[in-house]
Parts: C-alpha cells; sequence; structure tokens
C-alpha cells in the first residue's frame, strides 16, 4: 500500500511545482520550483526502481543544471515583473494549445486497453540482489559504447560553444604571463651602475 | 569484425573528428594561429572524397549493429551533405579569419554525417542535436548585430521544443513496441492502432518544426535574416539536408498510408504556398531565402508520399540542387560595407552593368529554384511531382505544381532588379559605395556550386545512379 | 500497485505543462528554458516508467543520454542568453516581434 500513497504524494507535489513554474512572476521561484520538480521525480523514478537514474537526476540536474540557471538568474538580475507582460493575452491560447494537447494525450495514455495492467502487468520487484547502476553499467559501455562516445562529443562541442559565447578578449585586460616571469634573468632587472659616491655637506 | 573494417566505415566521420580535434589543439597551443581555414577545409575535402569513393565501392557495413550503418547510399548522401559544406567554408574565410566558426561547423557536419547513418531512435537523436547545437552558436556569432542573440535564442527554443516532441513520440513507439530501432517507427506506420498513430504524428511534427514547414516556420526567416552570410548558407543547404535525411532514415521503404498521406501532403502544400506568398513581401534577401526553403521545405516532405525506392533518390538530387543553388546565391552576393546593408535586395539593382557575372550566377540560381528548364531546380522538382503520381495522389502532385509556380514571381523579381532597374541616380552612388568585387574565395565557392549544377542538369540520369538508393 | 497508465498521465501532464510555459511566457527567455527542461522530464518519466514496465533497460539508457543532452543544451542556452543581456541589458524579449515572422 505504502508505494501507492508514496506515488499519488509525489505526483500531485510534481504537478503542482510544474504548475508552479511556468505560472510564477519571479524567475528565481520559478527555479526553485523547477528543483522542486526535480526531486519529486527522482523520488517517482525512485518507485520505478530506476536508483541510478534517480541519483543522477538530483546530482547532475539539481546540481549543476539547476544551479547554473540559478547563477545566471542572479548574475541577471533581472526584473520579474514586466517580463510578465502578456501573460494574461496569451493566456487563451496557450490554455486552449494545452487542453488539447491534454485530452489527446489522455487519449493515447489513458486508455486501459493499451497500458492497463493487462496489457503490461506489474513487474516483479527486484531483489535485494539487485543493482540497477551494475545493469546500465554493463550495457553503457558495451552495447551503447557508440552512443556513448558521440555524447562525449556533444559535451565538448557544448563547452566550445559555451566558451567562444562567453569568453571575451578585452583590450584592457591584464594578465600575468607566468613564463616570462619564471624565465627572467638578473640581468633583465637589475643593472649595476658605478657612480661617484655622493659628498654630504 | 576487425578494426579495420570499423575504421573505413567510419572513415567520413574519424576525418571530421580528427579536423575537429586539431583544431581545437591549435586554438588552444597557438594563440593566433591562422590555419583553422585550412584544416577544416582539408578535413570537410578529405571526408567528403572519403564518403564520394566508399560509394563508388559499394561498401556496406554495420560497425555498431542496432545503432550504426552504412551503404553505398549513405555514403552518396554523406558526400553530398559534405560536398555542400565546402563552398560554405570558402565563404566562410572572409568573414570568419580564425576562432570558434571553424570547430563548430565541423561538428555539427559530425552530426549530419551520424543522422544519415543511423538505426536507431538514440543515434538519431544524438545525431541531430550535434547537428544542431553547433547551429544556435553559429548563429550568434555574427555579432555586429544585436538581433542574432534574440533570433537564436528563439530558433533554441522551439528546437528544444522539437526535440521534447520527438522524444515523446519515440517513447510512445518505445512503450508499443519495446524497441528503440529506428524500425519501429516504418512498422508504426503501417499500423492502425491509436498508439503507433500518436507517436508517428509527434515525431513528424518534430521533425516539421526542425525543417520549418508550415505552422511551425516562425523561427526560420529571424534566424536565416539574423545569421551571417555563410552561416545562412550552412542553415539553409546542411542543417536542412540534416533534417530531411533523419526523415528519409525514419521512413526507411515504408509506403505511406491513408490517415498520414493526408497530413504528409497538406501541411507540405500550406508551407509551399505560404512561403512562396510571404516571400514576395521581402526587401531582404536573407528572409527571401527563408521563405523559399519554406517553400521547398515543402515540396522535400512531398517526396515522401511517392513509393519507397524512388524516394531517397527524389529527395538527394533534390537536396543537392536546392543546396547548390542556395549557396551559389550567398556566395555571389557582393560584399557591402555593413552586414545590413549587403542583404538589401534594393541593392541588387542594375547589378548587372556592375558585376555581370554575379548577376548572371544569382540569375541561374533564381531560375533554378524556381523549378525553370533547364536548370537543375527542374529535375529535382520532376522527379518529386513524378513520384507523387506514380504514388497514386494525382490531385495532390496538380495541386503542389500549382503551388510552387506562385514561387515564380519573386525569383523573377529579382532577376528584373539584376538586369532591368537600373537603380535611382541618387542611390547608385551609395548601391556602388563600399561594394568591392566578391574574394577570390567566394568566386571559387560560385565555381564549386556551377560546375557540379551544371553536370547534374545536363547528365541527370548519371548523377541520379550514383545515388544509389 | 500503481499501472503503467498513471505513470504515463502524470507525464503527458507535465509535457503539457511545459508546452503551455511556452506558450504563456513568450517573453521570458529563462522560463522557456526552464518549460523544455519541464517537458524533457515528463519524456523522461515516460521512459522510465515503460522501461520498469517492459523489464528492459534501453529506456533508461535513453533517458541517460537524454540528460547528458539537455544539460548541454540548456547550457548554450544561458550563454546565449548572457550575450543577449550584454547587449541588450534585458531579457525581455518583447523586442522579439521586430522580428515578427
Amino acid at each position: 500500500m505504502t508505494p501507492v500513497v508514496l506515488f499519488y504524494l509525489f505526483a500531485g507535489i510534481l504537478v503542482f511545482a510544474g504548475l508552479m513554474v511556468v505560472t510564477v512572476r519571479n524567475p528565481v521561484h520559478a527555479a526553485l520550483f523547477l528543483v522542486l520538480a526535480f526531486f519529486t521525480s527522482a523520488a517517482v523514478w525512485m518507485l520505478l526502481e530506476a536508483e541510478f537514474l534517480s541519483l543522477a537526476l538530483v546530482l547532475v540536474y539539481v546540481g549543476a543544471v539547476m544551479v547554473l540557471f540559478l547563477f545566471v538568474v542572479m548574475m541577471l538580475d533581472v526584473q520579474g515583473a514586466p517580463l510578465r507582460q502578456g501573460f494574461i493575452r496569451y493566456l487563451p491560447v496557450g490554455a486552449l494549445v494545452a487542453g488539447v494537447a491534454a485530452l489527446e494525450l489522455y487519449l493515447v495514455v489513458g486508455s486501459d486497453r493499451l497500458f492497463g495492467s493487462q496489457a503490461f502487468p506489474l513487474p516483479q520487484r527486484a531483489g535485494a540482489a539487485y543493482s540497477n547502476t551494475q545493469e546500465i553499467g554493463a550495457v553503457l559501455y558495451t552495447k551503447y559504447v557508440y552512443p556513448f562516445e558521440i555524447a562525449a562529443v556533444i559535451l565538448l562541442v557544448a563547452i566550445v560553444a559555451a566558451i567562444a559565447l562567453s569568453l571575451r578578449r578585452r583590450g584592457d585586460a591584464r594578465s600575468q604571463r607566468p613564463g616570462d616571469q619564471v624565465r627572467v634573468r638578473r640581468e633583465d632587472r637589475v643593472r649595476l651602475v658605478a657612480m661617484p659616491a655622493e659628498k654630504g655637506e | 569484425m576487425s578494426a579495420e573494417t570499423v575504421l573505413t566505415a567510419l572513415l567520413p566521420e574519424v576525418l571530421l573528428l580528427a579536423g575537429l580535434l586539431l583544431l581545437i589543439g591549435l586554438e588552444i597551443a597557438v594563440p593566433r594561429h591562422r590555419g583553422a581555414f585550412a584544416v577544416s577545409l582539408l578535413a570537410v575535402a578529405a571526408a567528403a572524397a572519403a564518403a564520394a569513393w566508399l560509394s563508388a565501392g559499394g561498401s556496406s557495413a554495420a560497425p555498431f549493429p542496432g545503432h550504426y550503418s552504412v551503404g553505398p547510399d549513405t555514403f552518396a548522401a554523406k558526400a553530398v551533405v559534405l560536398a555542400l559544406a565546402v563552398p560554405v567554408l570558402l565563404l566562410a574565410r572572409g568573414e570568419f579569419p580564425g576562432g570558434p566558426f571553424y570547430p563548430l561547423l565541423v561538428s555539427s557536419l559530425l552530426g549530419v554525417c551520424l543522422v544519415v547513418s543511423a538505426d536507431s531512435f538514440l543515434t538519431l537523436f544524438l545525431g541531430v542535436e550535434l547537428m544542431s547545437i553547433p547551429v544556435y552558436v553559429l548563429v550568434v556569432l555574427a555579432f555586429q548585430r544585436e538581433e542574432s542573440a534574440e533570433a537564436a535564442l528563439k530558433y533554441l527554443v522551439l528546437s528544444g521544443t522539437a526535440s521534447a516532441t520527438f522524444l515523446l513520440g519515440v517513447s510512445l513507439l518505445y512503450g508499443g513496441s519495446g524497441s528503440l530501432a529506428l524500425s519501429a517507427f516504418s512498422t508504426a506506420l503501417g499500423s492502425r492502432d491509436v498508439l503507433a498513430t500518436a507517436g508517428v504524428v509527434l515525431v513528424l511534427s518534430a521533425f516539421f518544426l526542425k525543417a520549418a514547414v508550415v505552422p511551425f516556420h516562425t523561427w526560420a526567416p529571424d534566424a536565416y535574416e539574423a545569421a551571417s552570410v555563410p552561416v545562412t548558407a550552412y542553415m539553409a543547404a546542411v542543417v536542412k539536408a540534416g533534417v530531411l535525411f533523419a526523415v528519409l532514415r525514419l521512413f526507411a521503404l515504408a509506403p505511406a498510408e491513408r490517415p498520414l498521406v493526408d497530413l504528409l501532403a497538406l501541411l507540405p502544400l500550406a508551407s509551399m504556398v505560404w512561403g512562396n506568398l510571404a516571400a514576395m513581401r521581402q526587401d531582404g534577401l536573407r528572409r527571401l531565402i527563408a521563405y523559399s526553403s519554406i517553400a521547398h521545405a515543402g515540396y522535400l516532405f512531398y517526396a515522401f508520399l511517392g513509393d519507397g525506392p524512388g524516394r531517397f533518390q527524389a529527395v538527394t538530387f533534390y537536396l543537392l540542387a536546392y543546396g547548390l543553388m542556395n549557396v551559389l546565391v550567398l556566395a555571389a552576393l557582393p560584399p557591402a560595407g555593413d552586414d545590413v546593408a549587403r542583404d538589401r535586395l534594393e541593392r541588387l539593382k542594375g547589378l548587372f552593368q556592375r558585376q555581370p557575372y554575379a548577376a548572371w550566377m544569382i540569375a541561374v540560381a533564381m531560375l533554378s529554384l524556381a523549378g525553370i528548364p533547364p536548370f537543375p531546380g527542374f529535375v529535382a522538382k520532376f522527379l518529386v511531382f513524378k513520384n507523387v503520381v506514380a504514388a497514386g495522389y494525382p490531385v495532390y502532385a496538380v495541386l503542389g505544381l500549382v503551388g510552387s509556380y506562385l514561387g515564380l514571381y519573386f525569383y523573377l523579381r529579382v532577376i528584373q532588379y539584376l538586369f532591368m532597374a537600373p537603380p535611382p541616380p541618387a542611390e547608385e552612388a551609395s548601391a556602388a559605395e563600399g561594394e568591392g568585387a566578391p574574394s577570390r574565395l567566394a568566386l571559387a565557392a560560385t565555381v564549386l556550386c556551377l560546375l557540379p549544377a551544371i553536370l547534374i542538369a545536363l547528365f541527370p540520369g548519371w548523377v541520379i545512379d550514383r545515388l544509389g538508393g | 500497485m500503481v499501472p503503467l497508465t498513471h505513470y504515463l498521465v502524470l507525464g503527458a501532464v507535465l509535457f503539457v505543462l511545459g508546452l503551455a510555459g511556452i506558450f504563456l511566457n513568450r517573453k521570458n527567455v529563462l522560463i522557456l528554458l526552464m518549460s523544455i527542461e519541464l517537458m524533457l522530464l515528463a519524456v523522461n518519466t515516460n521512459f522510465v516508467a515503460f522501461s520498469h514496465f517492459l523489464g528492459d533497460t534501453a529506456g533508461q539508457v535513453f533517458v541517460f543520454f537524454v540528460l547528458t543532452v539537455a544539460a548541454a543544451e540548456s547550457a548554450i542556452g544561458l550563454a546565449i542568453l548572457v550575450v543577449l543581456f550584454r547587449s541588450r541589458h534585458t531579457i525581455d524579449v518583447q523586442d522579439l516581434d521586430r522580428l515578427k515572422g
């Protein structure tokens, strides 16, 4: 019984958080609600025995991507209020699109014939010895090694792209050149000059 | 499978990847180096040559079974895409002396190659993303104008929405079939199951968005206009080709069945009509090319009404002819003082008197894009509409033809500007001002577009045979 | 126990919320990017649910890659946003209407 209660609890929080993400005024609040949505989905995935992904979602997504979002929100210091103009104007069309999409999706995924307990009986709970991480790791580096390598290229490209966008070589920037500093010799810096001693009065 | 077979099958990708790593290494190790252009040109040309050679040799292999496979037709498609990228690179030399342009372009090409060979939804998804992620940034790199960043964000958001829609469709197909193989899509095409249909429609609408088919086209004019000339050429010729190859991979040889045929015919039809009508109102060349590309996306998707075997040849041939002509227009466009001025159609007035060669090149490209015989665009359109008739949809073929000739007006208007309209005297001075002759590399790019175009106009049959399928 | 349908309905609701977010927040690019994240989260939930009920790890591996790509994409989106902010000092894309297609 407990998993059922937990599922509905988490699903409720998740839907609420999702709703708040798209409707709150302040982008910081939206980002924080998105964090809540990620946490609760991680819990839902845990119920589905996808432990590895569930933890990866929390660590990578909440830990890195959402922090990046918050970082940008705060760095840009955006004012919430003016950005919300037009929300009311777009509300009818948004609600219409969302309503139609929801109805269609419900017709597909909500039908018991397709995805009910007859078509998809509940799978056996995995035993205590089962390791989800091990199972994913076993296929990730064998069967899925090529997609894995491509994902590496995508990340490399993303790094190049992000640096290209945000790195600005400013003309007035000053920086140290450690190589030159190390290589410098005594003669470059110190010059001994012979001067006649000054005579005091 | 031996390492040699794997490397041969992956040769174009390996060459591109080597070029990419070399470019990044150069950027890190050698400050203010000038080798980026040469390295990327060499890598792309070598990859194109390798793909053409492997296609002619008829080799096929599946180095990563279930994810990635190659055959003569995929090699031919890769050769077409990579060959289209060569003149784009020549165009870019003047605008981007170095910097991140080259690694981003090469990695996007790597994504296109991956899409062409994808066998599972996973590789297809990764390929499409690897193809488009660098393009968002390429659009922004035209730093001179502040619209660039906005247009790139618009493109990114809509493209991200398309990716999410694609993935939702894939998740439904995965739930229905239990497999991530691309064949799940072609099987679902023939199925009357509501789940399969939903998956197919979601996946298709995602690709409609990525190819800028009406009503999902709004990002294209902005992005094409905001990007700098070589990037516009790249998006119009190569990225569009990549998206269409993804759809070709999805359909494989399966025919389109009844409820879906209407979707596949009506939206592209709307795209042709709207693209051609909206193009008439444009006064910037790149927006004109964007709307023309929306119309052409319509013709390209029309090809999917036709039967499987002829489809691959028709689409590849079309992409080749269309891509060459788009790059030709942008390569022949005379440089100007600033980017916005360069774009204005008004500036083309009386170009024939000032630069006859450039005027002729633009005219040839316009006539070909309009689909007038004997230019290659005509053969391409003919192939598409012939297949549509052969598949038993004569009504759609006739409607499509009517829609396509709506475009005549604005293509011919450009030609009228070039040859007949002398610029008003006051503007003549300002038009000529800052208008240098095209650089030598841009001239080389026009030649590289023109020679293959003449070849495919004179010997279409021979070219179609080489494209396999 | 919870049947598959309920997980899928949850995914559908989240996806539709994300879609509505795209339509409602045309001016605030930050929220647009968050809406995309929400849609991808919905899709991932679908995949994980199918993977569990089909007893097949392929779905989970797919989610792994979707997470990777989505992280890359949002990093790029935020980088472009920073560029936009630098040139315009606002991320209000009301001016986007100038580029109306």
